[in-house]
């Protein structure tokens, strides 16, 4: 620990040294531990706040009671449950709506026909809160896993619409011209200029829509559910086991941050050309 | 098909009357250009003269106006050209991304314009047939018809352009850069060898943006010779590039066009490039061709020989060369 201290601390002189192209990975590897200070005294504040008796348990439990009730709830086997039934709403309404989005949005950027047709309907629909839509969800398909998987795909098709037809539209047309003169194929086309081009934009869609995918769950899970994180926390309600309703929220935070980390690590992989150090 | 056939034909490239308006504006105003195999043609203008277009036109990106009523004839199997790529031509110059490309194919010819950049639903509705056709007859913009009427573009070889902006895709490695849309068994040596004659092997695996200006010049170079064009289109490819760079690359370029011996139009705004280097330089002015001065001294030339000429282009190009020099 006090050895990367000492190496976050001595960065400067390095980089100078390493050149400038050894710079900034070096700054990726390690984290600048000062910044831990002031989320770590919060949490002592939180924990010297409920022993006190400042913070009563049935507004907000102790960090460490938080601790102690997650231990209990992974080894009874109740988080486990939640966490996969959660996960697998989200997995599944995002492959739905990720599916849905990308086709609509490829198909509106590659024809100027698709465009006309499907571009004004989803502009229109996009405009309406879709998380006001729960009760007409509930409506058409239940209170069953239905409503909550489309809301995840409702969260997700928008932006990944949005980001995929944005990014063919895009395209340089110089590119485009070039691929012409060298007498590229129609496949060619769209498999080495067209999809490529239009990648970054579609990643920030990847973004937007998982972040959206979360969002839709949480909202989701909150009406009605009979398993998962949300009921998980609706039950702890009921019982004042705010303990219990900040393990929830931190799963969930947790899986938010994961999904991005991974993302992060995709775009990091395929968009490894837009480097602009020199070999 | 047989007196297109670039092996038969004395010229790369021959151009008659041919004129190009952008809205309303007339920019080519009756050109009449022959190129012959493997001549090296520079072609100088001030800015806006025309060149690119007349470059475009050469490389099948943009197509001329329909010639005067008084030659149409009707094109057999296109008995309607005249009036559609009219109609096309308004909509292209409107939009900077319109699309153009012309087929020939057989005794009919077809021309299809006024397609959206990217839209490849529509584009080419016969893809995969296109995809076996060679390549050299099917983005051939000319009509089969009729090469001398006025008003046509006839290049019957291959063409391989090299832009001022290089235009690599930058997501795709220098090799596959060369070799992407190359259909031949042996691409993979072919990529090679070019690669090593524009010395850029170490460079095989680089990605684009990690190239220096002169470095992707030198791919987009080698890009457009694996092609073994008969008509290779220089658009300004030095004009981004430092003095000393661009002095490395018209020695190159020489080396290129004796070793392959394509046609050469190189388009410049830059005199002593175009008197270094070409056997023919001609001046666009007011939408011809308004001068047009053979070379005949030997490579590599010496600036002293080329001072009279250098005074006598610039005048064409109204900037009196005398005062400058």
């Amino acid at each position: 620990m006090s050895l990367s201290t000492a190496g976050a601390l001595a960065r400067p002189g390095n980089a100078v040294s390493a050149g400038p192209g050894a710079a900034p990975r070096r700054r990726a590897r390690l984290p600048d531990l000062r910044r831990w200070i002031s989320p770590l005294a919060l949490v002592v504040a939180w924990q010297l706040a409920s022993a006190a008796g400042v913070l009563p348990a049935d507004k907000l439990a102790a960090p460490l009671t938080v601790l102690r009730s997650a231990v209990d709830l992974a080894a009874s086997g109740e988080l486990g449950d939640a966490f996969v039934v959660s996960v697998s709403r989200v997995a599944v309404g995002f492959a739905l709506g990720a599916a849905v989005g990308v086709l609509l949005g490829a198909v509106a950027g590659l024809s100027r026909w698709g465009e006309v047709l499907l571009d004004p309907p989803v502009q229109m629909l996009r405009t309406l809160p879709f998380l006001g839509l729960i009760p007409l969800l509930i409506l058409w398909f239940g209170i069953g896993e239905a409503p909550k998987v489309a809301l995840v795909a409702l969260g997700v098709a928008f932006p990944l619409y949005l980001n995929v037809h944005a990014g063919i539209r895009a395209v340089d047309g110089r590119l485009l011209e070039a691929a012409e003169v060298l007498g590229f194929t129609r496949w060619e086309r769209l498999r080495h200029v067209v999809a490529p081009a239009a990648v970054p934009q579609g990643l920030v869609g990847l973004r937007q829509g998982l972040g959206a995918a979360w969002l839709s769950l949480i909202i989701g899970e909150q009406v009605n559910a009979d398993a998962g994180l949300g009921y998980l926390i609706n039950i702890a309600r009921d019982f004042l086991r705010t303990d219990v309703i900040v393990v929830g929220l931190l799963v969930y935070a947790a899986l938010g941050l994961l999904t991005d980390a991974v993302v992060r690590l995709v775009e990091r992989r395929v968009l490894r050309w837009r480097t602009t150090t020199r070999r | 098909m047989a007196d297109h056939d670039p092996a038969v034909s004395a010229h790369a490239a021959r151009l008659r009357g041919v004129r190009r308006t952008f809205a309303g504006r007339q920019v080519l105003a009756g050109v009449d250009l022959t190129i012959a195999r493997g001549e090296f043609v520079a072609l100088l203008g001030r800015s806006g003269s025309g060149k690119s277009t007349l470059l475009r036109l050469l490389a099948g990106l943009d197509f001329p106006d329909a010639h005067s009523p008084d030659h149409d004839t009707p094109v057999p199997g296109f008995p309607d050209r005249g009036s559609r790529a009219q109609s096309s031509r308004n909509q292209s110059s409107r939009n900077h991304r319109g699309y153009g490309s012309a087929r020939v194919d057989g005794a009919s010819t077809r021309v299809d314009l006024d397609r959206d950049a990217t839209d490849i639903e529509t584009r080419e509705p016969d893809g995969e047939a296109r995809g076996q056709r060679s390549p050299t007859v099917e983005r051939t913009p000319h009509l089969t018809s009729a090469p001398d009427r006025p008003g046509t573009v006839d290049v019957p070889g291959r063409v391989s352009v090299a832009f001022q902006d290089a235009r690599l895709l930058p997501w795709r490695r220098v090799a596959h850069n060369v070799r992407l849309g190359l259909r031949r068994p042996d691409a993979d040596e072919v990529v090679e060898r070019a690669l090593d004659e524009v010395g850029l092997t170490g460079h095989r695996d680089a990605w684009p943006l990690t190239l220096s200006g002169g470095e992707a010049q030198r791919v987009s170079l080698a890009r457009a010779l694996v092609r073994e064009p008969d008509l290779l289109l220089l658009d300004e490819p030095f004009g981004a590039l430092d003095a000393l760079t661009r002095l490395s690359m018209h020695r190159l370029v020489l080396q290129l066009w004796q070793h392959h011996a394509p046609a050469v139009l190189l388009v410049t705004h830059d005199v002593d490039e175009a008197l270094t280097l070409a056997d023919r330089v001609l001046v666009l002015a007011d939408g011809r061709i308004a001068a047009e001065h053979a070379i005949p001294l030997s490579r590599p030339r010496r600036r002293a020989d080329l001072t009279e000429l250098r005074a006598l282009v610039l005048d064409h190009l109204g900037v009196s060369g005398r005062v400058v020099a």
